[in-house]
This record gives structure tokens, C-alpha cells and sequence, in this order.
């Protein structure tokens, strides 16, 4: 995109414009000297301190360092110093080791249903946050954390939408009871959130010449309701989809056992290969009632299957 | 800096430890010293509006508990507010600003003159201050800033949008009528 002769001015200016280093120098003493005379020292979590220098520069080029990072925050947290942050709010100085800490949980999950079910208790846990943020009438920052909670809200939902679409695209009927699980307790959260967005017009009504703030905070509670709504309709949807695929599994069962046929055996699910097979006789006289409307999109109907010919092939 | 790292030592700074501030300016000052030095006329203008970027950069986190999400961008955000405020006060008319002077212009002239022969750190010199001029005669404020983060910082589309606060997509189609710009400029010094 640049000729290499500018790419080279750039290079030099690069190099020559740099900073005295005695008015840096002086520049920084006098900043540090203002942090010191300005802001009483405050009692620092030896973890806080140490956490800067196991951090390093760039995560991305030292897998090593980022798996024994990972590894030392797991080691602390046997320890209980993530305990210790377990009742932390937005704005809470070990708030960020709470939520790094669920992070790695997370992210250490291999099962997609395993990262449902987490993803499920970060959004429990954010909304009990907000509850107690909406009810603590004497925290004069109260707003601004209403709208940071949120936000941590709309994005564990985020996830478990995510994730509970990936569950219901497998064909494995067990996971219905992973799904119905986090409904259940989705259910309980919206109930929550509806306790905390009542309690809130309180907060609203108290904010003064803040009608920026004020609309801010109704709009996250407002989307913050919305998330949970449509999490609730991709459960819906997640629920009905893995019902269908018990259905199939069920019906393939059961055409396996009457299918067979000695020496093979096929399946005679729409949504399997079918292989090439001999001319075989199959003879049914049960009444079977299938879903089929359901699976493959036909009218539902009763069907009394009587000795016939099948030639199973391409 | 990584965004873990930029959390804890906010946190530090907000509970008082001066020790995390001076990591922020260790790792920020000569950043912000160029950036501010390509779009100011003289040393000490940068230098003063330097300081002050700091000092605001403290202020807003001793007085604000608002979750940051991005440290860079915050600093770049201040850096861009002093550069502003510089150019909106009386100082900067009596800096001239971009006005070159008589002598930049024959060192300039003397750069592109091939049979001189010029000690290699002098013609060094002369060069980078050639494009630092260059920069400077672009009237577009984003233009600037936009070939500076680019090309003097090696910042990727990802970095720059943060900093700037556009897309990524925004931010090349940015770069590329910047680049028109230098060039056009170069050219009409050239033909000169």
C-alpha cells in the first residue's frame, strides 16, 4: 500500500520523535507524587498485586504463560481467594476475579451441554447481583452498576442461547433433560428480573437531572427483559426439536425390530441413507400411530400395515 | 497491554497505588508523546499537552467507577480532547501553527537534493522531520491521526478502531484517502 521509501521516513520519524527522557523522568515523579498526595493508599489484595506481574505482556504468543495463568487461578481458587470474591457487586474492586474466574470455568468446559449448564449459573448469579444492586438504596451508584449488571446479564444469556441452539442441532434425545433443566431455572430467573425491574422504578424515580441516565437504565432493564424472553423462545424451539429427535430415535427403534430381516437389517427413517437390499417380504398387521406430521411433514394418520412386497432401494 | 492486565492495574490506581499508575505511563508515554507530537508545532507543546493527558487520565479514574473497556482508547479518547482544546485557545495562533518556517523549508529542499552529501544522522534528522511536516500540512484531523496510529504506532485495524471508535472496515477506507493525501502533498513539494 506505501512505497518502501515512505514506509522508511515512517520508520526514521519513528525513531527520532521520542520523549526526553529527563522531562519523562520528571513528568513521572510528579504524577506519582499526585497519586500519593490525592488518593489515600487503600488496603491492596496481595493477589491483585501479584496478578500484574503473572499476566504477561501478550497472551496470544505465550500459550505457556496463559496455561500456567490458568492453571494459578485454579490453584488459587482452592485455596478459596476466588471464595473470597464469591459475594463481590459490579464496581467491587475482586468483582473482576469473580467473573475471570467463572471465565475459565467456562471456557474449561469441553461438553456444549456442560457450557449450557455454567453459562445457566453465570445468568443466575447476575441476576441475584442486580437484585441485591436495585435493593442497596444507599449506594449513590447504584445507576451506573444497574446498568453494568445488566449488561453482564444480556451477556451469559447470550451464551446460552448460543449454546442450547448448538445442543438442539444434535440428534441425541438425552440431552432434553439438560434443556429442560436450564428452562426450569431460566423461568426462575425472569421471575427474578421482574422483581428487580419493579424495584427499580424506585431508582428511576429518584435519579435527578439525569434524564440521560434515567433512560439508560430503563433501556437495559427493558433489554435485559427481552433477553430473557427470547432465550426463553430458543428453549421453546431447542425443547419441541429435541422432542422430535426422542420421536425418531423411538421410531427407528421400533422399524428396526420389525424390519428384520434375517441376515439384514435397515432402517427406514426419511432422514437415513437407505442401502441397496433384496426384494424382501415384511409382514405387519399392528396399527401403528406415528407423528408423522411432525417428522415428515405429512397429515397424521393411522395405518393398519398388512402383509405387501417391499423393495427397499435407491 | 492485555485487557486482564489493564483491569488490575485500573483497580490498583482507583485503591491508590502509585506504582500501578507509573506502569500506565511506562507503557503509554511515548505513545502519547507521538501522537501528540505529530499534530502540534513545537516540542514543548507536546510535552505540556503530554503531562496534562496524564493528569486527566488519573483524574478520571480517581472520580469514576464506570467499568473502562478500554484503557487505549480512553487515553487516545483524552490525548485527541487536549489536542482540540490546544488548537481552540489563543496559544495556538500564536504558535503559528503549520506554518513552516524558512528553515525547515530549505532543510527540507536540501533532503531531496541527492548530490549533497549529508552526514547520515544529520539527513536522518532532516527526513523524519521532512514527514513529520508532511503530516502536519494534512487538514483532515483524522487523516493524521489515522497515518500516525497506523504508521508510526504499527497499530492493526483492530487496535485503530478501538481507538478511533469505527469500524474496522471505516478505518482502511480511512487510511487509504490519508495516504492520497501525504502523497498529493509530497508530490506538490516535489514538483516544487
Amino acid at each position: 500500500m506505501i512505497n518502501r521509501e515512505l514506509k522508511n521516513l515512517f520508520n526514521d520519524a519513528k525513531k527520532e520523535c521520542q520523549p526526553d527522557m529527563d522531562w519523562a523522568n520528571d513528568t513521572r515523579g510528579l504524577l506519582l507524587s499526585q497519586v500519593r498526595n490525592e488518593m489515600p493508599k487503600q488496603n491492596i489484595p496481595f493477589l491483585m498485586k501479584f496478578a500484574d506481574h503473572l499476566v504477561p505482556a501478550n497472551l496470544a504468543f505465550k500459550p505457556v504463560a496463559v496455561f500456567c495463568l490458568i492453571a494459578g487461578l485454579l490453584l488459587v481458587s482452592s485455596f478459596g481467594s476466588v471464595g473470597a470474591a464469591q459475594n463481590t457487586l459490579p464496581g467491587d474492586t475482586l468483582y473482576p476475579v469473580k467473573i475471570t474466574a467463572e471465565n475459565i470455568k467456562y471456557n474449561l468446559t469441553l461438553s456444549q451441554e456442560g457450557k449450557a449448564k455454567v453459562a445457566m449459573d453465570m445468568v443466575e448469579k447476575r441476576a441475584s447481583e442486580l437484585k441485591v444492586i436495585v435493593a442497596d438504596q444507599e449506594n449513590g451508584e447504584r445507576e451506573y452498576k444497574i446498568v453494568q449488571a445488566s449488561k453482564k446479564i444480556k451477556d451469559s444469556l447470550n451464551k446460552v442461547k448460543d449454546k442450547v441452539q448448538i445442543i438442539s442441532e444434535k440428534p441425541d434425545a438425552d440431552l432434553v433433560g439438560v434443556v429442560e433443566e436450564i428452562d426450569k431455572k431460566l423461568a426462575m430467573v425472569g421471575e427474578e428480573i421482574n422483581e428487580a425491574v419493579t424495584m427499580a422504578e424506585e431508582v428511576l424515580e429518584e435519579i435527578e437531572d439525569g434524564e440521560d441516565l434515567e433512560d439508560k437504565v430503563a433501556d437495559e432493564l427493558a433489554q435485559v427483559a427481552e433477553e430473557v424472553e427470547e432465550a426463553s423462545s430458543v428453549i421453546m424451539a431447542a425443547l419441541e426439536d429435541t422432542e422430535n429427535t426422542k420421536t425418531l430415535k423411538h421410531l427407528n427403534t421400533k422399524t428396526l425390530k420389525q424390519n428384520s430381516v434375517e441376515g439384514i437389517t435397515t432402517l427406514t427413517s426419511s432422514e437415513q441413507e437407505t442401502e441397496e437390499v433384496e426384494e424382501v417380504e415384511i409382514q405387519e398387521t399392528e396399527i401403528y400411530k406415528a407423528p408423522i406430521k411432525d417428522i415428515l411433514g405429512i397429515e397424521e394418520e393411522e395405518v393398519e400395515i398388512e402383509e405387501f412386497k417391499v423393495n427397499i432401494g435407491n | 497491554m492485555n485487557k486482564i492486565k489493564e483491569k488490575f492495574l485500573i483497580s490498583r490506581i482507583r485503591k491508590g497505588d502509585s506504582e500501578a499508575f507509573g506502569s500506565v505511563y511506562d507503557e503509554y508515554i511515548k505513545k502519547v508523546y507521538r501522537f501528540i507530537f505529530f499534530r502540534v508545532p513545537k516540542e514543548e507543546i507536546a510535552q505540556d499537552l503530554s503531562h496534562e493527558v496524564f493528569v486527566k487520565l488519573l483524574n478520571y479514574l480517581k472520580n469514576n467507577s464506570n467499568e473502562i473497556i478500554s484503557l487505549m482508547g480512553l487515553i487516545y479518547k483524552i490525548c485527541r480532547t487536549e489536542i482540540a482544546g490546544y488548537y481552540s485557545s489563543k496559544q495556538a495562533v500564536n504558535d503559528q501553527a503549520f506554518e513552516l518556517s524558512e528553515e525547515i523549508d530549505s532543510r527540507i529542499d536540501k533532503s531531496f537534493r541527492k548530490e549533497d552529501v549529508l552526514d547520515k544522522a544529520v539527513d536522518k534528522k532532516i527526513r523524519s522531520e521532512t514527514i513529520m511536516q508532511y503530516i502536519k500540512k494534512i487538514n483532515n484531523k483524522e487523516y493524521q491521526e489515522i497515518i500516525i496510529l497506523r504508521f508510526i504506532e504499527d497499530m492493526s485495524f483492530v487496535q485503530i478502531s478501538e481507538v478511533m471508535n469505527k469500524k474496522i472496515n471505516t478505518s482502511r477506507s480511512s487510511l487509504s484517502r490519508a495516504l492520497k493525501e501525504l502523497k498529493k502533498i509530497i508530490e506538490q513539494k516535489n514538483d516544487k
